[in-house]
């Protein structure tokens, strides 16, 4: 039988560990999703094209680790209440109609994809074999097009999306985190806005650990990580013109292309292979995965055993240590837990026959009282919900600990 | 009251043709790059979905354009695949979001097909062109807005490339 002696001179408290950076999601995978937030006058099949680019762009792995590829979508006009495409549209029908009076053109809207940008203008350079001035005819086009789209990149800045808009990316957002995916963010055009929200919506529940932002001819002004935007970008530059003080500076220069005459398309402009582009933005979104760390959890158990502590003081308390990507401890957090005393039986015996594996580690040892390991494999570390689910015994002090709801709350909030 | 129009569209053709084929205005440019074949000739009838005489979901002057291009069989099933399923997104009950977000998942399947089949570069400009063929209305663009307006918010994943493609 243990005295009670023994007991005034142990007093058990537990030290969680944390390696890596806590985080409020349970896992972390060693993968990473790529969400890719489409601009101005995206379809669907666009943003799907536009991502499968960015995925030749990255590809599947990085640093040895799988990359998923997801697009948030959002069309042009909906989150302002506008039918922003279909002005764009009627602008095409009017101003085709004035160059071609026969109504033609204004008829086969595989021209309208043309001038938009989303499909290189193929047809209308065969028009322009036939008829040598068509150019300059398509010139007026071009320009009132490109007007209605910076107009309504103008509207929708200065009536962004409501929190309807943003409900169904926060929730895959949330799910991804939960999932334990490191989350690389990359905008386009009016994109920038919806990723500006996703990020802040994301960023205290994974912190930047797990989540980088790349913006590309970002109409936003504020960022949330490096950015590219060309010289050549008709539609920022027009909104510059326009008086849009806070659109951001130009910082990529490269040439103009005939077949991309807006200078804002994400794949004709930025990820054109022929231009500089592409490898500025290649650049600048795996140096942000580079910083992009997996925050799994790992719990290490420490007691101390104390010389001059009595049997009444006996406490649990609860250390939560946060550690950097090198493991190396930053801070520490702690919350107070209560130790559970066995009583002893009928005959005076310690009913419990367990005994704890304890090793010494004097790097822990502090006021006086000596570290030790309070584990069941020698020390080695473990989820906070491995730990929660053991009970650690000890016959010769009788004593038992088991975490208590109240910390496990604590320390889950920690994470 | 389409084949008048076609007669007429001929006749203008012919005419314009026959007159030595100084081209003055557009829509004699357009007629003469449709004529000669270097721009196909497209339906742009009233109709959503347009001619499909043998049902298989692709509109029959984009079949013929498809037949027309200098690439494998198994690429062409690509490039079809892709048609039919944007043919689908004009189709599609745009109330049914289910229906929507399935429509939507063949148009990715078929766009990943796309990129299995060929290089990047010619990946997208098929997608492109057949988008521009396949929505080449007014009418039919407004059913494509429908679509993707329902689709706005949503997020969807990027399918494996390798079982991307229907055969």
């Amino acid at each position: 039988m243990i005295t009670k002696k023994l007991f005034q001179f142990i007093l058990i408290a537990i030290v969680a560990l944390f390696f890596q950076v806590p985080t409020q999601a349970a896992t972390c995978n060693k993968s990473y999703t790529l969400g890719f937030f489409n601009g101005v006058w995206n379809t669907s099949g666009e943003a799907s094209e536009s991502t499968y680019k960015l995925q030749d762009l990255i590809g599947n792995t990085y640093n040895n680790e799988p990359v998923k590829y997801e697009p948030f979508y959002n069309h042009t006009g909906d989150s302002v209440g506008s039918n922003g495409f279909q002005d764009v549209a009627e602008t095409f029908i009017q101003r085709a109609n004035e160059i071609d009076k026969s109504g033609q053109m204004g008829n086969r809207f595989e021209y309208f994809w043309e001038f938009m940008g989303s499909s290189e203008p193929t047809f209308l350079d065969k028009l322009s074999g036939f008829l040598p001035n068509a150019a300059s005819l398509f010139d007026s086009v071009y320009t009132a097009i490109t007007t209605k789209l910076v107009s309504i990149v103008s509207l929708f800045l200065s009536n962004p999306p409501t929190e309807t808009d943003y409900a169904a990316h926060n929730a895959r957002l949330d799910a991804l985190a939960t999932d334990g995916e490191k989350l690389m963010l990359v905008g386009h055009s009016q994109g920038n806005l919806f990723m500006n929200h996703a990020y802040d919506h994301i960023l205290p529940v994974v912190t930047k650990d797990r989540v980088a932002a790349a913006h590309i001819a970002p109409a936003s002004p504020t960022l949330r990580g490096d950015y590219v935007l060309a010289d050549i970008d008709l539609v920022i530059n027009a909104m510059r013109v326009q008086g849009a003080s806070s659109v951001l500076a130009n910082n990529l220069s490269i040439p103009f292309s005939s077949t991309d005459v807006t200078g804002h398309t994400l794949i004709g402009t930025y990820l054109d292979g022929t231009r500089a582009g592409r490898a500025t933005i290649k650049t600048m979104i795996e140096s942000a995965m580079e910083k992009l760390r997996c925050t799994a959890k790992y719990f290490r158990w420490i007691g101390y055993m104390c010389p001059s502590t009595s049997d009444t003081d006996l406490e649990v308390y609860i250390y939560g240590s946060q550690a950097n990507a090198n493991g190396v401890i930053q801070t520490e957090l702690v919350a107070s837990d209560s130790k559970i005393r066995i009583p002893l039986n009928a005959q005076g015996q310690c009913p419990i026959q367990g005994w704890d594996y304890r090793t010494n580690v004097s790097s822990y040892d502090k006021n006086g009282c000596m570290a030790y390991t309070f584990d069941d494999t020698s020390g080695g570390y473990h989820t906070l919900d491995y730990i929660a689910g053991q009970t650690y015994e000890n016959g010769a002090t009788c004593t038992q600990y088991k975490l208590s709801a109240g910390v496990y709350n604590t320390l889950k909030a920690l994470e | 009251m389409k084949k008048i129009l076609t007669v007429l569209l001929i006749s203008v053709s012919v005419t314009f043709l026959l007159s030595g084929c100084r081209v003055t205005t557009i829509e004699q440019a357009i007629i003469a790059a449709e004529s000669n074949g270097s721009i196909p000739r497209l339906n742009h009838d009233n109709t959503i979905a347009g001619p499909d005489k043998d049902n298989n979901g692709i509109r029959d002057d984009i079949d013929a354009y498809i037949a027309t291009l200098p690439y494998t069989e198994i690429q062409k099933k690509a490039v079809q695949q892709d048609a039919r399923a944007l043919t689908a997104t004009l189709t599609v009950d745009k109330m049914d979001k289910t229906a929507v977000i399935a429509a939507n998942e063949k148009l990715t399947r078929s766009i990943g097909c796309l990129h299995f089949q060929f290089d990047s570069d010619t990946a997208s400009k098929m997608f492109a062109d057949n988008q521009k063929m396949t929505v080449n209305t007014k009418n039919r663009f407004l059913e494509y807005e429908k679509f993707n307006s329902a689709l706005s918010g949503s997020t969807w994943t990027l399918p494996d490339r390798e079982t991307s493609c229907d055969n």
